[in-house]
Parts: structure tokens; sequence; C-alpha cells
């Protein structure tokens, strides 16, 4: 049987990296010919090799972690949708659905199945952000998914290679810059092209009939690991609760991390009830936000895939903020998502401090504009910030490196090529992470001015204006985040208008502290005086610094 | 070659001869084929641009004559200076030659200095000098011992 063939741990090992490899090739190619600079700046995709069953067997290095976590359930999906016998090579089965996919609709998630000697034996997935879904321009202030833009449940956009017009069609007529879009989903299809040339390769190199015993291999390997670390992590139930400035009110995130053997359970009973907003978090997305930051903290380097996350169970009531009933609004998911991180380490700071971060100046920061361009032609411009990092047991928090996005900041030259912003500075802000023995990485201040002809719409994905990022073990908490516009104060849930002249500030978080800041190494206190990173009064408050 | 909107170019190869808007079909061709070749399929009606362009050439090196020297007339030596030898330790007294004036062929002992509009040679006490057939100056030193 196939899933008995061995590998010895050489021949595993350099198996396993080709795979990675294959995919990591497969993610130049949609950087290479993806439109929108969400995803070919900002690397806001991911590239997932499936087994034929829809185990992740491996990802794209620079992946997004809510993708990778989302995708082998997507396609689980699909394979009940559309079974293993239906599929034909040059298919592809995509869906942009929040509760199937990534939890928002301007992500599609397609995959595209390899064949061998005409057996399926693999599926290429991939999953990337374009850049409009039609809908409102995203912003928090949607009451239903409705509002969001055009919807598409599972269905094949392409048939033995051959495209669906209408659903082509269907799809250009139904968004802002419809080139763009159709763009970013052929890009997807030339990369699904390619692992399977590669995967084809790497079979008849190695005189394989099919990828089972690989996976099988893998997967054992995998569990085995992360339950080995599981295990040396003290029984218990570890709780913690946060909050979030949501829309008008704040809003609770609580989670319960208990931990029995080799086996952790996290449930979210006790977190707000969905809202009426957009900051709802669709099951798959508040699952991968949960097992990512623990595999991290235990098993940081294993390669990602199934294997993984088998020991990790994840539950919530449904019809709460992290199990949302449909039609919830969902675009600004990420506001709520990326707090689950958060959550579970101020957890496990309970069992095992010296594996977790403290609070990081996340969720990612998002501008989105659009309007016409000074050629008359329609634009949407999506750019990233981050904010600073956690620090942890060991190290200071990195600067303008949330966690756990890995979404990059966008380059200034590429946003003023795509949008009409001309922009003033782009700054670290001193004292903005939170102090600590190691202290919290601090954020960017953004400034910008709107030279547009036309008003344009302008909103974000913003949070921690209200909630700085907590610090651990006594570290102190970052630097809240602030946006003005033309000097005053706004809410950035909400939508707007921006004219020429008008001048937008940007203050992202800082990141949390780890430890009493009066421990800190004099040393590193001295050299964040002379970066720049610290002023001497919070040097001297904080760290106890005598000049 | 781009579609406008990616950030990614593949060099295309172009027609040979003069360029002019009757070669646009041509040139939309031949990138449509080369990004199907790489990519699979083309994109819709997007706009396509240029980024860069490159001209190979290969043509026969024609042959070069270069015309004999002649010396413009006058005594080639023009002064004595003081100049700062290190060999010697010292400041040494030598001759300020023209280079315009100094016949084809002829030889002179360093130490020298021998100026031009552009540039200045400095010949040690180890070196000896001349003009060939074609203008150039030619320094020859013997080895130190």
């Amino acid at each position: 049987m196939a899933t008995d063939v061995e590998f010895d741990p050489i021949t595993l090992e350099i198996l396993w990296n080709r795979l990675i490899s294959i995919v990591d090739e497969t993610g130049t190619i949609i950087v290479r010919t993806s439109f929108s600079t969400t995803v070919r700046e900002s690397h806001d995709f991911a590239c997932v090799l499936l087994d034929q069953e829809g185990n992740s067997l491996a990802q794209l290095t620079s992946s997004i972690p809510s993708f990778t976590g989302t995708l082998p359930q997507t396609m689980k999906h699909f394979l009940r949708e559309f079974p293993p016998e239906t599929w034909k090579p040059g298919d592809l089965v995509f869906t942009n659905d929040p509760w199937i996919g990534t939890g928002h609709l301007p992500d599609f998630t397609s995959a595209y199945p390899v064949f061998y000697k005409g057996q399926l034996v693999a599926f290429m997935g991939m999953i990337s952000h374009v850049m409009d879904i039609g809908g409102k321009l995203r912003a928090p202030d949607v009451r239903e998914l409705f509002e969001e833009g055009i919807r598409l449940t599972p269905c094949k956009f392409m048939s033995k290679g051959k495209i669906d017009e209408t659903l082509r069609r269907v799809i250009r007529d139904n968004v802002r810059v419809p080139d763009q879009v159709e763009g970013d989903i052929l890009a997807q299809v030339a990369a699904c092209e390619l692992g399977a040339k590669r995967i084809v390769e790497l079979l008849e190199e190695h005189s394989l009939d099919d990828l089972q015993g690989l996976s099988a291999a893998i997967h054992r390997c995998s569990e085995n690991s992360m339950r080995a670390a599981i295990a040396e992590v003290p029984d218990g139930d570890f709780d913690y609760r946060l909050t979030m400035d949501g829309f008008e009110e704040e809003l609770v995130l609580q989670v319960r991390v208990s931990v029995r053997g080799s086996d952790i359970v996290v449930d979210y009973t006790g977190t707000s009830p969905q809202v009426d907003r957009g900051l709802n978090v669709v099951p798959h997305y508040a699952y991968s936000y949960t097992v990512f930051p623990i595999k991290c903290a235990l098993e940081p380097e294993l390669p990602n895939n199934e294997g993984c996350f088998r020991p990790i169970r994840v539950t919530a009531p449904e019809g709460c903020l992290v199990n949302p009933r449909f039609p919830a609004a969902v675009n600004a998911r990420a506001m709520v998502g990326h707090y689950c991180v958060p959550a579970v380490y101020g957890a496990l700071a309970q069992a095992i401090p010296e594996k977790v971060m403290a609070a990081s100046g996340s969720p990612i920061w998002a501008v989105t504009t659009t309007g016409v361009d000074k050629y008359g032609d329609r634009f949407v411009s999506n750019w990233f910030l981050n904010g600073g990092q956690g620090a942890t047991a060991n190290n200071d928090g990195g600067s303008c490196l949330s966690f756990p996005s890995n979404v990059s900041n966008t380059s200034i030259e590429v946003i003023e090529n795509t949008a009409p912003q001309l922009f003033e500075c782009k700054e670290i802000i001193p004292d903005s992470g939170g102090p600590g023995r190691f202290r919290g990485g601090d954020s960017q201040r953004v400034a910008l001015c709107c030279t547009a002809e036309h008003p344009v719409t302008l909103t974000f994905l913003a949070d921690r204006t209200r909630n700085p990022a907590f610090g651990l073990l006594g570290g102190q908490q970052g630097r809240r985040g602030r946006i003005t516009l033309n000097g005053d104060e706004i809410n950035p849930k909400k939508t707007f208008i921006m004219r020429k002249g008008d001048r937008l500030v940007l203050e992202v978080p800082g990141g949390g502290g780890f430890g009493d800041s009066r421990e800190r190494d004099s040393a590193l206190v001295l050299q964040d005086l002379e970066d720049g990173i610290v002023t001497l009064e919070r040097a001297r408050e904080a760290y106890g610094h005598r000049s | 070659m781009c579609y406008v909107g990616q950030g990614f170019q593949i060099p295309v190869p172009v027609p040979i001869g003069t360029l002019s808007k009757e070669s646009e079909g041509e040139i939309e061709e031949s990138f449509k084929r080369e990004y199907t070749r790489l990519f699979g399929r083309t994109v819709g009606t997007v706009k396509i641009e240029t980024y860069n362009w490159r001209l190979f050439a290969r043509a026969q090196a024609p042959p070069i004559r270069l015309a004999r020297w002649a010396a413009s007339g006058g005594d080639p030596l023009k002064g004595r200076r003081m100049i700062y030898l290190p060999e010697n330790g010292g400041f040494v007294e030598v001759g300020v030659y023209d280079r315009y004036r100094l016949g084809a062929g002829k030889q002179y002992e360093g130490p020298a200095v021998v100026e031009e509009r552009e540039s200045t040679a400095v010949v040690g006490p180890h070196g000896r000098f001349f003009v060939d057939d074609i203008g150039n100056l030619i320094i020859e030193r013997e080895e130190a011992g």
C-alpha cells in the first residue's frame, strides 16, 4: 500500500524541502503576475500544496498565517462539493465565501488538481487578496455581508483549461477594477499550473507513483513532534480576557486554553456576541490565529503542515464574535481575529512564560482609498502599516514588525504611484514600545496629504486606539494608536471623504514589554537612547537610567 | 514589458528595423507569445507597457589607420625644475619636456617631466622614454637593483 512507503530521514528531509521549494516557486509567479499591490508588494497571499485528501503538506515560506490555516479547511469543503472523481486536469475551483474561505470577500481561495499517470495525486492551493470585490469600500461600518460585495460559493472557474466566460463576466461587471481582479485570479492559475508541473517532475525523478507515502511520513513526524512539545507544557486550564476597541463599544475576547497531556483545546466561551458591524470572525480564521501562535511558541522550526495542528482543537459558541451566523458582516475581521494571538499568549504566559510574546501593536493597519486618478481612470489603493512587535523573555520586540500578520509595510514609492497621496514623513515614534526588561517594539508615524483633484473615499483597518498592546510579567503596555485628519482625531472604523490638501497622520500602536523595565541591561538602554528609540525622560523614569 | 499594473517585466523580442505606430501590433503579438510561454495565458484587455529597450548590435570592426607622428618644431626641452624624488630621498633638478616637440624614436633619459595639454608624466631616475612613430609616449623602466 502506498502509505507503507518508508523514507530514511535524509530522503524525507530532501523531499520535504523540495516540496517547500516548489511552493515557494509558485509564490514568485504570484508576485510577478499579480496586479494588486496588496499581493505583489505586501505579500497578502498564500500558496499551499495539499495531498489528495486536502491535507496541507507544504506552504509558501512567506505566507500569511491565517491563509495557511484556512486553505486546508476550504479544500475539504471543496472535496465535499466536488468529490475527487469529479476533478479533471485543468480544472480550477474557487470561492470567496467568508465561511468556506478566509473570512472576507476580497480573498479568493483556489484549488487546482495535480494528476500523474492519470491519477489525482495532490492539489495546488492559492489565496490572494484582490484589490476590489464590489460593495461598499471596505470599512467596518457595514451592517451585513450583502453590503460588502459579490460572493461566489465554490464553483469551477476553469474546466479542463477553459475559463468559464459567464463567471468571468459576472466578476468583471461587479468590481471597480475588473482588469486587476481578473489579472490576479489568472496569476493564481499560472502559479497552480507551474506547481503541478514541478510535482510531476518530482514524482518522476524519485520513481514515486503518488505523494501518499510522503504525506503520511510528513504528517506523522510533525504530529509526533508537536505532541512531544505539548506534553512538556504543564496540564491545566489557563484563562485570559482582553478588550478590543470595537466599533463604538468595546468588545471582549475571552479564551480558555486547556492542556491535557499532548492535546490542547482552546475555547472562546465568554467572548462578546457577534456584532452588526464588519468585525465578525468566521471560525476558520479564529482557528488559524489560535493554532499558529501555539505552534510558534512550542515548535517554531517545524515547517507548517496539517500534522502540526492535529493535537489542537478550537471551539466557540455559535453566535459569538468568533463564530458568527450568516450573513454577519466580516470585512474587517482582522481587527478582532489578530487579538486571538495575544489572548492565547496571555493564557499560556501562566504556564510557559519563557515561550510567549507580549501583545504586538497589531492588528495590522490598512488604508484604503478609491476615486478617480489624474488620467480619469478609477483607482483603488490599499496599503499597510505595521506597529511594534511584542517583546519576549529573551528579545526586544521588532520595530514596525507587528505579529502575527506577516503582511509587509507598503513602500511609499509604490503608494504614491498608485494613489493621489503625497507623503510628508515616515518615522519611528520614540517611546512607542512598552518598557520592560525587554522592550516592546517601536512603531511608526506616517503623514500624508491628498493631491487628488476629485474627492476620494477613505477607509481604514485600525485598532488599539483605545486598547494599547499589553505587556507580560511586569512589562508595560505600548503606546496607543492614533489617526488624525486635518488635526482632529477620528474613529478609524468609519468612512471618510478626503479632498485635495487634506492631511492625514497615522500613528501605529507600539508593542508591549516583557519583564520589569528596571532589570533592563543598561547598555541596551544606552543604545536605545543613542538610536532615538527612547527619550531621556523615559530612560530615567522607566529604566532608572542615570546620565 | 508587462501589463500596466504588474510589478515584473519580461524580456520580449521586438521587430528589427524602424519602429513606428504600425509596429505596435507586432510588438503586442510578440509580448503575448512570450507571456503565454511563461505564464500560460494572456490577460484580457489590459494595456501593455515597456520599461526598457535594448539593442544588441554586431558589426565588422573597420580597419583603423593611425596617422604618423609629426613633432612640432622647436627644442623639446623647455626648462628645468626641482622635483622631489622618493628614490633619491630629496629634491633633484630635472629637464621639463614638451611632448608635442619630441621627435619620433629619439630616446631620452630620466629623471624628467613630460608636459602636455591634459596631463603631466613624471619619469623616475630608472626610466627612459621616447615617442613612437604613431605618437605614443613610451616609458621603459630598468629594474631597480
